[in-house]
């Protein structure tokens, strides 16, 4: 008689090997996330299901095994055709044909696939690629900044305002505290009075008899006293104590703000051509993953700019392309007016990213400045990358200026696709500095 | 039964009522017919993926993990997805109740085929061949298994995955070096395995080995570090050798090293027997399915769609073909058993010469004999005809490494039958045998160092033993020697 048993949905249970096998490789797999992240496109970075090739020699297992190199050996084969004893066959030019016999010690390593491919999940891949990484300066900004404090429930109290008072709470106490009270003398109470019957009965047949009934009627009298005295003591134990009561408690925790905005300035004049916006692009996703990865939930606030700012879609951020000069202040100014319209900072941990190519103005960076300074206080970090300049423009100058008062301010340049991940980590590299000072 | 004239299925997918209904008949003619000694059956249906797994595990229903079950599935699975790789359509394990796994993608006529070769074929072979018999307890592989990984889950959380993996890593590399070839039968029930494991921690934590007591009552005397070499004779577990002597090994080491020891000496017989193992279970797959034709139980379609995978299964390429890639066991296998039917009931001048029980009608009990008693090697020198070396065309070619062509020593005549016979045998024992390496002394006076020995004649690669005495001396806690010259007479000489 067989069982038949459909096992098809218990699942695979590879899990733990697969992990264990990724940890063994974790320095490759991550080197090969790194290299993904600096080669390719950023679409191809977020389909995350690319399968990451380790070589298997980082995984060989050794054991003791023949080698069959150089060494006589004798072997059966099966399809004989024309060959008769004493026949000899000239060996190939490449050697002596051991390869042949092959895999008579080996094991799997015998099969000859030199690479296996590892397929990372959204997560192990974006862990790996923010591997060591962390906002710079997050630590060096206030505890409370990062949280705001909230009434939350904690438990109960024996002490408290009477509106505070849980009833339920302070009844089950008081009845806890009575049952537990009362079981012994109940207990007391009604070993007396039992005795007392059998006293009662004993006097009784003395009493038929006519024997002397005096001493057990004297402990009969003393039993009926310890009783009076149990009872009354039972009616003391009151129907409520103060001790019973209890009250909810309230406190003050710190919590966390989990939402983070980011807001993406980036410069759509004719100047900014579409190398620049991809490497502008790079470096906002980068950060957008980045940060997402610290944050429940993050919004993104895009904003073009020329001479005006406007709010935009992501599509119109990237794709568009604007004649006329450059001002920057207005596009600073739009994002102010944004966050006191609609991310108080008090509840949202706020990005700033900004790519320009460092044309503005000259008139104009006087106001920038200005509005760095009034904005640079709301913010957890704001990030200002130059694309495709030789040297430092005049609008990266101010901000170097103003990153001497405001650490949160930090700045970079690239000029190549492959520059945008490198430059990503030296950033967000986690500085023991920047932990020390936290 | 909805089918038409008792078949069992007229078109091919299959359901659980019809793999119940093909198992029962099979069942039928396994008792009947070829009077098959079976453990109860529990067929389980699974998918690719679960089939893979199944793969990375060496077919275990259940293992500890590590990476390197980890890589062999990245491996399989890279293989499989690129079509370079078939899955197999059934594993079978050999436990009590005995699991075969069928794969979901196999047709009705597939299954019914599998539940022959894995349920009754292996499931006969695993309960009856002597080697499974002495080496194996199947009614305790499976708490076995489940002890094992609980055991190592729990070492991976008190001494960290990295640590254990370690451990694992040095343990598997000497694997193959880890079983007693000689009988020494002990049977595993995870509950006594639990309860002599704690004994031994015990043990262990109040008493020091005897080997490295160095602070005798008295003082030590000449004549007692001349008491003989230690160990007294050579071992060739290098595992349990170490489990038991390492100097400073903590415990739960030592009982890993015991459960990859104990795992491997259960897998043993299965490398012994491969040709065995497969060859009687295409012999009872072919009957079976025979039978169920002659019955009318399949039709003549299903038939003939069953010829098609049975020759796929047992078809051996000649050396020359671009497929060729060895023996193929289940050719060979299949071609011994079906030849000693044959040699009862139609034998031939040939046949009376080389086999005693040629002209014998009750095959039957030739075919159990056969099954029940040998190995691999015994099995081809007991029973490979020369009309099956003339099927196979077999020849044997010697490679003398300073010669500038390959020789043929032998082929498949008169006067080459027992020497292709003896070659072939020998090379199927060799193909699964580890390098012969034994414990011959440890310094126990001085350093503490292990020396080892080869002590066959074939050459190890240096590069590979290097890496695998790594894993030793971190097992051993200290230097580790191993003498690869190839004097293995004077060793010998020595060890007794």
């Amino acid at each position: 008689m067989s069982i038949i048993i459909d096992r098809r949905n218990s699942g695979t249970r590879s899990t733990a090997n697969q992990d264990r096998l990724q940890r063994r490789v974790h320095g490759r797999i991550k080197a090969a996330v790194e290299k993904l992240a600096r080669s390719r496109s950023m679409d191809d970075i977020l389909d995350v299901q690319q399968p990451i090739s380790i070589p298997t020699k980082d995984l060989h297992e050794p054991s003791f095994r023949r080698d069959l190199h150089d060494t006589p050996w004798e072997q059966v084969l099966p399809g004989n055709k024309q060959y008769r004893r004493g026949d000899r066959i000239p060996k190939p030019d490449d050697g002596d044909g051991s390869g042949k016999e092959g895999d008579a010690g080996g094991g799997l390593d015998g099969l000859g696939d030199d690479e296996i491919a590892i397929v990372l999940t959204a997560d192990e891949f974006l862990a790996l690629l923010f591997d060591g990484l962390a906002l710079p300066n997050l630590r060096q900004t206030r505890r409370e900044d990062v949280e705001v404090e909230k009434w939350r429930r904690s438990g109960f109290i024996k002490d408290g305002s009477p509106s505070r008072m849980h009833i339920g709470r302070t009844m089950r106490t008081a009845r806890a505290r009575r049952v537990g009270l009362r079981a012994r003398k109940k207990r007391e109470l009604e070993e007396l009075l039992e005795q007392s019957l059998v006293l009662e009965e004993e006097i009784r047949t003395r009493g038929l008899q006519g024997q002397d009934t005096s001493i057990e009627r004297f402990r009969l009298s003393e039993i009926q006293a310890e009783v009076k005295v149990l009872e009354r003591k039972i009616r003391a134990i009151p129907f409520i104590d103060e001790s019973d009561l209890r009250f909810a408690h309230i406190d003050q925790k710190l919590h966390p703000v989990t939402s983070a905005v980011i807001f993406c300035v980036m410069d759509v004049s004719g100047s900014m051509g579409d190398i620049e916006k991809d490497l502008a692009k790079r470096f906002f996703l980068l950060l957008y993953l980045f940060i997402h990865r610290q944050y429940r939930a993050v919004e993104l606030v895009f904003i073009k700019h020329h001479s005006e700012a406007s709010e935009c879609t992501e599509q119109q951020f990237f794709g568009s392309r604007e004649g006329g000069g450059t001002l920057v202040s207005p596009a600073l100014a739009l994002v102010g007016e944004i966050i006191e319209k609609r991310f108080a900072p008090d509840n949202w941990n706020i990005y700033v990213a900004q790519a320009s190519d460092g044309d503005n103005a000259n008139e104009d960076l006087p106001a920038v400045q200005g509005r760095l300074q009034s904005l640079l206080p709301q913010l957890r970090n704001m990030f200002y990358l130059e694309v495709n300049q030789e040297r430092p423009s005049d609008l990266m100058r101010i901000y170097l200026d103003t990153a001497q008062e405001y650490p949160g301010l930090l700045t970079a340049r690239a000029s190549e696709t492959v520059d945008i991940y490198p430059l990503f980590r030296t950033l967000f590299a986690e500085r023991e500095g920047a932990r020390h000072d936290g | 039964m909805t089918d038409n004239k008792g078949l069992l299925f007229s078109d091919n997918d299959w359901t659980f009522e019809r793999i119940d209904a093909a198992s029962e008949q099979i069942a039928v003619i396994a008792e009947r017919e070829l009077k098959l000694d079976t453990y109860p059956n529990q067929i389980e249906v699974i998918s690719a993926e679960q089939m893979l797994d199944a793969y990375a595990s060496t077919g275990l229903p259940m293992y500890y993990p590590h990476w390197s079950f980890g890589k062999r599935r990245a491996i399989e699975s890279g293989q499989y997805r690129r079509g370079e790789m078939g899955l197999a359509y059934e594993l079978v394990i050999n436990s009590n109740p005995c699991i075969s796994y069928l794969m979901e993608e196999n047709t009705m006529m597939m299954q019914t085929l599998v539940i022959a070769h894995a349920a009754f074929g292996h499931n006969a072979f695993f309960k009856n061949n002597m080697f499974f018999r002495q080496w194996t307890d199947a009614d305790g592989i499976l708490d076995y298994l489940e002890f094992a990984k609980g055991y190592i889950a729990q070492c991976e959380e008190q001494y960290g995955i990295d640590t254990v993996a370690d451990v694992l890593d040095a343990a598997h590399a000497i694997n193959r070096n880890g079983v007693d070839r000689a009988p020494r039968p002990q049977k595993l029930s995870a509950r006594e395995e639990e309860a002599r494991r704690k004994e031994r921690v015990v043990f262990l934590e109040q008493h020091l080995l005897d080997v490295w007591r160095t602070l005798p009552n008295r003082p030590a005397t000449a004549s007692d570090r001349d008491e003989g070499r230690f160990p007294s004779e050579p071992q060739e577990n290098l595992i349990y050798f170490i489990e038991k002597n390492a100097p400073h090994l903590e415990t739960w080491k030592r009982e890993i090293l015991r459960i990859v020891r104990k795992i491997a000496q259960y897998l043993y017989p299965q490398g012994q027997t491969k040709i065995m193992n497969e060859g009687f279970a295409c012999f009872v797959h072919y009957h079976v399915l025979h039978s169920l034709h002659a019955q009318g139980s399949i039709s003549d379609g299903s038939l003939m769609e069953f010829y098609a995978s049975h020759t796929a299964v047992t078809f051996q390429p000649d050396f020359d073909s671009r497929h060729y890639s060895g023996i193929n066991p289940y050719a060979l296998g299949f071609a011994i058993f079906q030849d000693i039917k044959r040699v009862c009931l139609e034998p031939t001048e040939e046949d009376y010469r080389w086999f005693d029980f040629a002209g014998d009608p009750d095959w039957l009990k030739h075919i159990h004999f056969a099954m029940r008693e040998f190995r691999d090697e015994s099995f081809v020198l007991q029973y490979l005809s020369p009309k099956v070396m003339r099927d196979f065309h077999f020849f044997v070619l010697t490679n003398d490494p300073e010669s500038d062509a390959f020789e043929v020593a032998a082929i498949h005549d008169d006067a080459g039958y027992r020497e292709v016979r003896t070659a072939l045998a020998q090379q199927v024992a060799e193909s699964v045998r580890s390098p012969d390496i034994e414990v011959v002394a440890v310094n126990r006076w001085g350093d503490r160092h292990l020396h080892l020995r080869k002590m066959d004649h074939y050459p190890l690669d240096r590069g590979e033993a290097k890496k695998t005495l790594d894993h030793i001396r971190a097992l051993w806690g200290y230097d580790v020697h191993l003498d690869m010259s190839p004097s293995s007479l004077v060793s010998r000489a020595v060890g007794s």
